[in-house]
């Protein structure tokens, strides 16, 4: 992973552009981290967005030694929690896209799980908020629970209980759904 | 329920977060204990499906505006040559004369009071529907008539979504109707047609409906 040696404050012309490029190799893993935050392909690609404009906007911010992804999964994450304060105050009566009680999204760009009786997509809808970041982070960005618990600004200790329980819930909505549908069949066959 | 092992321990050796020694460990009580086992391979198969359907994301082509965003100039350096102070002082005289004028969009016979919006003219309802159909937050689509006395430029700004599944989204308009110039905000929800229809209209700071 590259690792950012700039100094604060001291980014030249060329330096932006070889962090744009960054920026661009980036975007498919983070439109699939904000896929995950919000459940929902529409407003992901908005925080997504939001997220770069930002970024390219504060690009002199970046410090040395600073991995870029990891800043990048950070704005993301304080983004999406400014977005869900935001809208408590502003639109009580509607739910945001991407809420876990609202229904599939619009446009739905993802090709489906392995096993069709297993419904992902319903399963991480039941995760509360902080669940899904640390389960997004570190089962399926792979960072580790202390490179985690910088991008959320927490303690590692509560990046693993996080990931735990996220795991345990994802178990038990997938199991027992797969498992009823398994009792299902077998009754069938009988 | 107690267990025989600690989950915690077992989440840790799933995440590659145990020395070698500890990792070691792990093996021998998932070997002698079907729970471990059991929770282990639970946990595997969890992270699997999970992985296999958000890596499917990785797949998709990248939406053109997010490339947009990232090599356009960004609103720094837009800024550049610009004095702050001037961009500062054009917002306000434009504040004033838009509290000002009064009026908005409608110079015909229904006069419309202070602060509200009458309708939005019908040749400007396509180029909200596109935006708001098509465009990402804080992109915009423009339109301008052939007789060059109309133009708006359209941008969505929030999404939402009630619980019988309808979308909303805010957008912001920025008319110009001959001379005029006049920025307002707008909410708009999505029928079952597919169309946008405009619910409300604002333009204070307070983000007021009206």
């Amino acid at each position: 992973m590259k690792i950012l040696s700039f100094k604060r404050l001291n980014l030249d012309k060329m330096e932006k552009e070889v962090l744009r490029q960054e920026l661009v190799a980036l975007l498919p893993r983070l439109r699939r981290f904000a896929r995950g935050l919000t459940k929902d392909p529409v407003i992901a690609d908005d925080l997504v967005q939001d997220a770069c404009e930002r970024a390219l906007e504060r690009l002199d911010q970046v410090r040395k030694g600073t991995r870029f992804d990891s800043w990048m999964f950070r704005i993301i994450q304080t983004r999406w929690i400014d977005c869900l304060r935001k809208k408590k105050v502003r639109f009580e009566h509607l739910s945001l896209v991407g809420d876990k009680d609202s229904s599939d999204s619009i446009v739905d760009g993802s090709t489906g799980s392995p096993d069709e009786n297993i419904d992902i997509k319903r399963a991480l809808k039941t995760l509360p908020d902080d669940q899904i970041s640390a389960v997004m982070l570190v089962c399926i960005e792979g960072y580790s629970y202390s490179e985690a618990a910088k991008i959320l600004e927490v303690p590692s200790g509560t990046v693993a209980s996080r990931v735990g329980r996220g795991r345990i819930q994802l178990g038990k909505v997938l199991f027992s759904r797969a498992e009823g549908e398994r009792n299902e069949q077998e009754v069938r066959e009988e | 329920m107690t267990h025989e092992y600690n989950r915690m321990e077992l989440q840790a050796y799933l995440d590659g977060e145990l020395d070698s020694v500890g990792m070691a460990e792990i093996d021998s009580l998932i070997e002698r204990s079907i729970d471990a086992q059991a929770y282990v391979l639970e946990a595997s198969r969890s992270t699997a499906w999970l992985k296999a359907e958000m890596n499917a994301v990785l797949a998709e082509d990248i939406p053109e505006r997010l490339l947009e965003t990232i090599n356009a100039p960004t609103r720094y350096q837009q800024k550049v040559g610009f004095p702050r102070m001037l961009q500062v002082a054009a917002a306000i005289v434009l504040l004033f004369v838009g509290l000002g004028s009064g009026m908005l969009l409608d110079r015909g016979e229904q006069a419309i009071p202070y602060g509200m919006v009458g309708y939005i003219p019908a040749s400007f309802t396509p180029v909200i529907e596109d935006a708001l159909e098509n465009s990402l937050r804080r992109t915009s689509k423009e339109w301008q008539a052939d007789t060059g006395d109309l133009a708006v430029t359209v941008t969505p700004t929030m999404t939402y979504k009630d619980n019988s599944g309808t979308y909303y989204r805010e957008y912001h308009l920025d008319l110009r109707i001959g001379e005029e110039r006049r920025q307002i905000n707008g909410l708009a929800y999505r029928t079952s047609e597919g169309q946008w229809k405009t619910s409300a209209l604002y333009f204070n700071e307070n983000n007021n409906l009206i």
